[in-house]
């Protein structure tokens, strides 16, 4: 399932949200990337039909959301950021419920919402009330709300939030598994989700696409900027009132960081090949420099 | 696209979610007790009809509290739950909102059932089908009204917890503003009250259902029914819009036809209030207009002593009638004219004597002089559809019609003038129970201006009674023929579900169909017993006539006095009444033993009514306990009747010597002169009842005292 996003802009009152975005997403993991407030849940919103843009055109596997949101919902999976569910209702029934809104027959629910269970590995609990559930748990049963009808468009908004290391890679697995043929948008601001499932990638800073491209073209982006020097502690200012800092870490009584910069930072620096979050850091730096200039 | 099968997994989860909790089970078992004890455990065992009132005024409102809450529950259950972001890009539309709203409606009627259980058990599966659906009908659309409103709030700003209290003072202000508002200034004010349609029960009856509030109610409800769809519409209207980003053509079809029906029901509603103020005031001003002269039939130097009647209903929406009626030139001077009243709702078609008209007040020009003392006959026909409120207002609005006429039910008093009385009297004002304006009226009038002061014979025949029963208190001589050769005035009553029964020889039950069986055998141990020891001191009673009926004479408050009509007593009472003799002998009394002397006397209210009928009563009480044994009488008298008891009214602390001073001195006739001395005393009384009536009660005692001495 294609998505088209042409010049999409959403004002919200006299704040901006997004500003003029255009994305094409294909099948596959496309992981949207970008700072809390960049515009991800605006995006995602407005593909999924909840929210009405202000102009631009969002066109789901030719349907417009604006012309034919129906048709999409029926074809959609969504996992937004914050949910709940009703407590009173066990797994089994909030999964037999949601098959039902989706238009699913008995016997289609039934079987689906077995696969979904197994899917997300809470068969065993499906007799569960979900008011008991842990947050991990409730985030895959979101997921397995999601599957319910078995989308070709699957939208999950910052799923690992919140979750435990352990949680969010088992998490992360999970989303890579039932990708398969789906168009799945995973919108995130934490980089390592998507560099762990993702083959297209999108950076929204501030209301506005920045980059758009594959994992590896974001870390080109960084290629050659990336260093790692060693300091010591009454450095770290003025260091990072110059240059990007990405890490640090402390060594004996010295700091060694990990930066981005145009050239070897006071000759002292050592070149390393970068990743998906330097590429990240890199194009926001970019960004940021040109907004300044 | 709308799915039945999402509807009802959403009406069936939400009602699971509603119901299936500890605080539902906990508040509706509190209710159901509350409910059951409150409305069984009344002083009397009211019929179901009085129940449903009682519930209509107080649970009805009470529950729209309930309403409010689980409406509130239920409409941000999604949103509290945080489940709305996931169900909102389900591909669905209202039809899951409406599986919801008929979950809370199922869940708010659940509480109903209590209600129905209690008015189950007060009436007879007739009545509760006669009455019930329109109770649960009204109860529903409000239910649904408030409900629908909820949800909007919910769908377009969204619920939050401190607007609870804020719906709290919107229901209380739906109860209060309404009513104080001026309802000649906003006709439709009480519209408002949605807490309130059970008001419009007032006049519920087994008899005629709500007929006496005419088309009230109905507008009421057409009023709710189309807010409630209105909202429907502008909810769907709404969600369409936010969901498809599209006009929703049926929603606004919906819309658009429900605020038809609603303006339908305002403008009805406020047409039939403006209406009932603006004939309330024609006849008041008619009535208080500058030189008016009231005439009453005792006044006229003529007498009607023939009324051949006939009520022709072919057209029920405009009834003929056709009166033949022979008048008696009891002055001592030749007549030329003939003074009558006639409802002036009633437009007069042809007579065969020319006449001029003014309002009620009708002139029959004779061709040739009437000598004194001799009859002559005239025909009068006229027709027209007769709809008294009774100029009862209260609070607003009409509260009963006393005189009607219509397809589903004929209630005709003679205080209608809905047949000539002579004279020129006040028509419509004075049912046989409505007091007068002022103290002194209160006392001294027994009768409406309608009752003729000597009885004349009176027929009444109904044509095309198209499924109506008839009564009246004139003896029926057929289904539809009703005479009587000594009648001082004549009710007509008709409804599908009237029936009117023979107990025995001389005494006739008149009430609802339904209510016989419950009725039948309290007239049996009641009021033959009484009847037949009155008929010893009062051999002139033939019999009873026992209308047991609400809205039937009035708005009645107290057992209605009427005049007996060829011999026999007309008792008029509420089923309530009727109801709560069984329950201690002080009830007994008033509403059985002093009812019936009362209308025996033709007299009630009023410091005469209970001295004289009180007393009276009192007096051959205590003959029939004691068994004309003094002894035990003296007892009894000083005693008083057992005033104890559940339903007992205390009408007064004063000692037997200072309350029953005429009951003492027939008491000491009784020792003094026996037995058949007392008995000519009260007759010669009753002779004497209508003079007396309007003598200060001194003076009516001192000539009590006095005709005990001459016989």
């Amino acid at each position: 399932m294609d998505v088209k996003i042409t010049q999409l802009v959403k004002d919200y009152a006299k704040f901006r949200a997004l500003e003029s975005v255009s994305l094409n997403i294909g099948s596959g993991m496309f992981g949207l990337l970008g700072p809390n407030g960049a515009g991800k849940t605006t995006l995602m919103k407005i593909i999924t039909t909840l929210l009405r843009p202000t102009s631009g055109q969002v066109v789901v596997n030719g349907w417009d959301v604006m012309l034919d949101p129906h048709p999409i919902r029926q074809n959609l999976g969504y996992l937004p950021q914050e949910f709940g569910f009703y407590k009173g209702l066990n797994a089994y029934e909030l999964l037999d419920y949601v098959g039902t809104m989706k238009n699913l027959t008995r016997s289609e629910r039934r079987e689906q919402v077995e696969r979904v269970l197994e899917q997300v590995n809470l068969t065993k609990d499906a007799k569960r009330k979900v008011g008991k559930f842990s947050g991990g748990m409730k985030q895959r049963l979101g997921i397995a709300q999601a599957l319910m009808g078995n989308p070709t468009l699957l939208v999950v908004d910052e799923p690992t939030a919140g979750l435990d290391p352990e949680e969010r890679i088992r998490f992360r697995n999970l989303l890579a598994r039932i990708s398969g043929q789906r168009t799945v948008i995973l919108s995130t601001h934490i980089v390592a989700d998507i560099e762990a499932v993702c083959n297209q990638v999108a950076v929204l800073n501030r209301g506005s696409l920045i980059f758009t491209g594959a994992p590896a073209d974001l870390i080109t982006r960084a290629s050659g900027n990336v260093w790692e020097i060693e300091i010591a502690p009454a450095e770290y200012e003025r260091i990072e009132e110059q240059y990007t800092i990405i890490s640090s870490r402390a060594a004996d009584h010295r700091m060694v960081l990990r930066l981005i910069a145009p050239e070897n930072p006071f000759g002292r620096g050592t070149a390393i090949k970068p990743g998906l979050e330097d590429g990240y850091v890199a194009v926001m730096v970019t960004t940021k420099a040109v907004a300044y200039a | 696209m709308l799915s039945l099968s999402r509807l009802l997994t959403a009406f069936r989860l939400e009602l699971r979610l509603l119901c299936w909790n500890w605080g539902y089970a906990l508040f509706y078992l509190l209710a159901a007790v509350w409910i059951v004890a409150n409305y069984t455990n009344e002083q009397f065992p009211q019929p179901a009809s009085r129940t449903l009132f009682s519930m209509s005024q107080g649970l009805i409102p009470m529950l729209m509290l309930v309403v409010i809450v689980l409406s509130g529950v239920s409409a941000s259950r999604a949103s509290r739950a945080r489940i709305e972001p996931l169900e909102t890009a389900y591909p669905t539309g209202t039809e899951v909102l409406m599986g919801r709203w008929l979950a809370v409606m199922a869940a708010c009627s659940f509480f109903l059932i209590a209600p129905l259980g209690v008015l189950l058990t007060l009436g007879t599966l007739e009545t509760f089908f006669k009455l019930v659906p329109v109770f649960l009908l009204e109860s529903l659309i409000t239910f649904a009204f408030v409900s629908l409103s909820i949800e909007l709030v919910q769908v377009t700003i969204g619920i939050k917890r401190w607007m609870y209290p804020l719906f709290g003072l919107v229901w209380l202000a739906s109860a209060i503003v309404p009513t104080s508002l001026d309802a000649r200034s906003f006709p439709s004010a009480l519209l408002l009250g949605f807490a309130l349609n059970g008001r419009l029960d007032t006049n519920s009856s087994e008899l005629w259902g709500r007929l006496p509030l005419g088309d009230l109610p109905l507008f009421y409800d057409l009023f709710y029914l189309g807010a409630a769809a209105l909202l429907i519409g502008v909810i769907g209207l709404w969600v369409h819009r936010i969901r498809r980003y599209q006009l929703s053509r049926i929603s606004a079809v919906i819309a658009a036809a429900a605020l038809l029906i609603v303006l339908l029901g305002a403008r009805g509603y406020s047409l039939q209030v403006v209406n009932a103020y603006a004939q309330m005031d024609e006849r008041m001003e008619f009535l208080f207009a500058p030189g008016r002269v009231i005439t009453l039939p005792e006044a006229m130097p003529y007498r009607f002593s023939r009324y051949d009647l006939t009520l022709d209903l072919d057209d029920p929406a405009l009834p003929r009638f056709e009166a033949q009626i022979e008048v008696l030139n009891r002055g001592e001077t030749p007549l030329n004219q003939i003074t009558f009243s006639l409802n002036s709702l009633l437009t007069i078609t042809n007579a065969n004597l020319p006449y001029e008209r003014d309002g009620s007040a009708v002139t029959l020009n004779l061709p040739t002089p009437l000598e004194a003392g001799a009859s002559t006959s005239f025909v009068v026909h006229y027709s027209g559809a007769l709809w008294d409120y009774g100029a009862v207002m209260s609070q607003g609005f009409p509260l009963g019609a006393v005189n009607f006429i219509r397809p589903d039910g004929v209630n005709l008093g003679c205080s209608a003038a809905w047949y000539p009385v002579p004279g020129n009297i006040i028509v419509g004002r004075n049912s046989f129970v409505e007091f007068g304006s002022t103290f002194e009226e209160s006392i001294f009038r027994s009768y409406p201006d309608c009752v003729l002061d000597e009885p004349a014979s009176m027929t009444v025949h109904v044509q095309h009674v198209s499924g109506l029963v008839f009564g009246s208190n004139l003896p029926q001589v057929d289904d539809t023929t009703f005479a009587a050769s000594m009648a001082t005035w004549a009710h007509v009553m008709a409804a599908p579900t009237l029936a009117s029964e023979p107990i025995s020889s001389g005494v006739t039950l008149i009430a609802a169909a339904s209510l016989q069986d419950r009725f039948r055998p309290l007239v049996i141990e009641h009021y033959l017993p009484t009847l037949e020891q009155l008929r010893y001191f009062f051999p002139r009673i033939s019999g009873l006539t026992l209308f047991v009926t609400n809205s039937g004479f009035g708005n009645s408050f107290d057992p209605a006095a009427t005049p007996i009509t060829d011999g026999r007593v007309v008792m008029v009472l509420e089923p309530y009444y009727l109801s709560a003799v069984v329950e201690n002998p002080f009830n007994d009394f008033l509403f059985n033993r002093q009812a019936m002397v009362s209308s025996l006397f033709g007299v009630s209210g009023g410091s005469f009514g209970i001295s004289y009928t009180d007393n009276i009563s009192y007096f051959l009480w205590a003959y029939d306990t004691a068994h004309g044994d003094s002894a035990a009488m003296r007892t009894l008298l000083a005693q008083g009747i057992s005033q104890t008891g559940p339903g007992v009214y205390v009408y007064s602390s004063q000692t037997s010597e200072e309350r029953y001073p005429l009951a003492l001195f027939l008491y000491q006739v009784y020792v003094d002169q026996g037995e058949d001395a007392v008995i000519d005393l009260l007759n010669r009384t009753l002779d004497e009842a209508p003079r007396l009536n309007r003598l200060p009660l001194s003076a009516a005692q001192q000539w009590i005292q006095e005709a005990a001495y001459d016989s």
